[in-house]
């Protein structure tokens, strides 16, 4: 170092710099940084690191397959307001009534699938359903848990939550239900192969299984839903994850349908508790949730369960939203439909009770968990949905979100 | 943990950081503060440093894809993106002229402010901000990554992408004209 250098070392270190850094200044950009890769990662459909390091690819895309069929079917019902003389969804809705199963075959990158789903008597929701891959992979439902059979490692992977299904079945309700929801497009058009006029919906959504969006067409004259294509990501970027390109529906169908025989005697492994990257950014501001200092996870699950199933209980939806930051992206007129179900015989009255913590895992924020919380709804119909809540540190304070509902909910007693 | 293994141990972080939000945040935690503070060694106000911060790190996750190198020259790069964006700051957000007029109007109430009592942080401080916002913006960098950061010629010629012997000789002329304007302070 120069004589010159020196001596300006030695000036500058009379000089007193407000210079150390503010943490509640790197936490708010760490969340806004976690927002920005959320959003890049939307992307790049990556699947998730544990899952991936677990099963390897082909399994990971057919339960993408699987798994998405909720979506399908549910975003099949948000064009109310498009309806037209021409296309009244109400007609779509009297078609659909008198079917109490759907087959529905289609292609994931790797390979192709078909899945077959079955509601139960009153058709409130789905009972059984059994997703078979091209390569062998099966993916169904029982007793409440849902399975994943993997041949390359004769392993079966299983939760214990119906992680695949709908949670209302095909019919009027859901239509009300649905009807609430905005972010759809209806364009007309026709079938080059057939000449059969054609109608087909572009819709998106973020819920519990992260960013998604589909487009659906629909044959005119049926009224029922034909081909169905949807992406992990809300543009459609990319190649889609699922390609539907046959859906037929059956009055009914035999419980030999829903039948799984797994050769030889494969292993059981369960699989961890996971949510999607995407979401990471959406729970990651401070300002949702509740503070968890000085409480065990237990405690401090309970307490935000609690106050998120009391908040649809009182039907108020600000709360509902600080605790679950994934309802604020959807209007208020659909939560009171879908959540709050406000008028209706499903709507909630009473807490029961809220379980031990039932599974462990991490997400990039932190630790999750999940819970049971038993309900009673206005019927008198009592019922169990198992809740994830994030637990995450904010500024060096700890404090925790509910990221939403760990599979559909089930009857009980 | 030796220096071998930390490094690995870098590089290691660097290659999950393109895959894992969580190994990003680790880096972007390790690097914070040294951005920060290079920010307000150049612009003089934490808050304005704070959003150039900001800008920094957004820039950094939006162009990560594109680096490809070791932790130290992560920092480096962090570096180079910081001295764009303070400069362009400095560009878009105030006329160079204005704001020399300010700081000038701005020593000469903060020496009066102090006048009388002995000579103080503040004053130096003043004096500092004033001389070093006369410089070009290229010699405000060297002269920040040297003193501040303390990086090394040849470090400093990375972050720039020039040589050192250039860089040498750029400190040289900028602390030539800084003794000028602070001749009182630092020659004595």
């Amino acid at each position: 170092m120069s004589d010159k250098e020196r001596q300006f070392e030695k000036f500058i270190r009379g000089i007193k710099f407000d210079d150390k850094a503010d943490y509640s200044h790197r936490d708010r950009l760490e969340q806004d940084l976690l927002a920005v890769m959320a959003k890049q990662t939307r992307h790049k459909e990556q699947p998730l690191k544990i899952w991936r390091i677990i099963v390897k690819s082909k399994i990971t895309k057919l339960s993408t397959a699987a798994g998405l069929f909720i979506a399908i079917l549910l975003s099949f019902f948000v064009f109310e307001k498009l309806s037209s003389p021409a296309w009244a969804l109400e007609d779509a809705i009297e078609a659909l009534k008198g079917f109490q199963a759907v087959h529905v075959v289609g292609a994931f990158p790797g390979g192709t699938a078909e899945i077959w789903m079955r509601a139960d008597k009153a058709k409130t929701q789905s009972t059984n359903v059994v997703v078979r891959g091209s390569h062998g992979a099966i993916t169904w439902t029982r007793d409440g848990s849902t399975y994943h059979y993997e041949p390359s490692q004769n392993t079966v992977y299983f939760e214990n939550a119906l992680t695949v299904g709908l949670s209302q079945w095909l019919g009027p309700e859901l239509l009300e239900m649905l009807s609430t929801a905005d972010n759809a497009e209806l364009v007309r058009g026709k079938d080059p192969a057939t000449g059969r006029d054609r109608v087909t919906l572009f819709c998106s959504l973020i819920d519990v299984h992260g960013a998604q969006s589909w487009i659906i067409e629909f044959d005119v004259a049926s009224k029922l839903p034909v081909a169905v294509k949807q992406w992990q990501n809300l543009d459609r970027s990319g190649p889609p994850t699922f390609d539907a390109f046959k859906v037929t529906y059956y009055e009914s169908l035999p419980d030999s349908v829903f039948a799984v025989h797994i050769p030889g005697q494969p292993a059981y492994v369960q699989k961890p508790l996971t949510i999607p990257d995407e979401n990471i950014g959406v729970l990651s501001d401070s300002r949702h949730g509740i503070p968890a200092e000085g409480m065990t996870q237990q405690e401090a699950a309970e307490s935000i369960v609690r106050a998120t199933f009391q908040a649809v209980i009182d039907g108020d939806i600000a709360t509902l939203k600080k605790m679950c930051p994934l309802c604020e992206s959807w209007g208020d007129e659909f939560l009171r439909s879908v959540i709050v179900k406000t008028g209706k015989d499903e709507r909630l009255v009473e807490i029961l009770k809220i379980g031990q913590i039932s599974e462990t895992g991490h997400s990039k924020l932190g630790p999750i968990v999940a819970l049971p919380v038993s309900v009673k709804r206005q019927d008198g119909i009592k019922a169990e949905q198992k809740m994830i809540v994030q637990f995450r540190q904010l500024g060096g304070v700890s404090s925790c979100v509910v990221h939403g509902s760990y599979g559909l909910p089930r009857e009980i007693e | 943990m030796n220096n071998e293994s930390k490094a690995a141990n870098d590089g290691q972080l660097i290659a999950e950081a393109h895959n894992d939000a969580a190994a990003f945040v680790q880096l972007y935690r390790r690097h914070y503060d040294a951005v920060f503070r290079y920010c307000v060694h150049r612009l003089f106000d934490r808050h304005i440093a704070e959003d150039v911060t900001s800008q920094v790190f957004t820039k950094a996750v939006e162009s990560f894809s594109s680096f490809d190198g070791t932790e130290q020259q992560f920092c480096f790069w962090l570096f180079r993106i910081a001295t764009n964006a303070v400069n362009q700051h400095l560009r878009k957000q105030i006329r160079r002229e204005r704001m020399q007029q300010n700081v000038q109007e701005q020593v000469l109430s903060e020496i009066s402010a102090n006048s009388g009592s002995e000579e103080s942080s503040h004053e130096k401080l003043a004096a500092l901000k004033a001389a070093m916002l006369s410089l070009k913006p290229r010699y405000q960098t060297i002269i920040t990554l040297r003193f501040f950061e303390n990086l090394k010629p040849a470090e400093i010629a990375e972050v720039l992408g020039s040589s050192s012997g250039t860089i040498r000789s750029q400190l040289a002329r900028a602390l030539a004209k800084l003794r000028k304007v602070l001749a009182t302070e630092f020659t004595d």
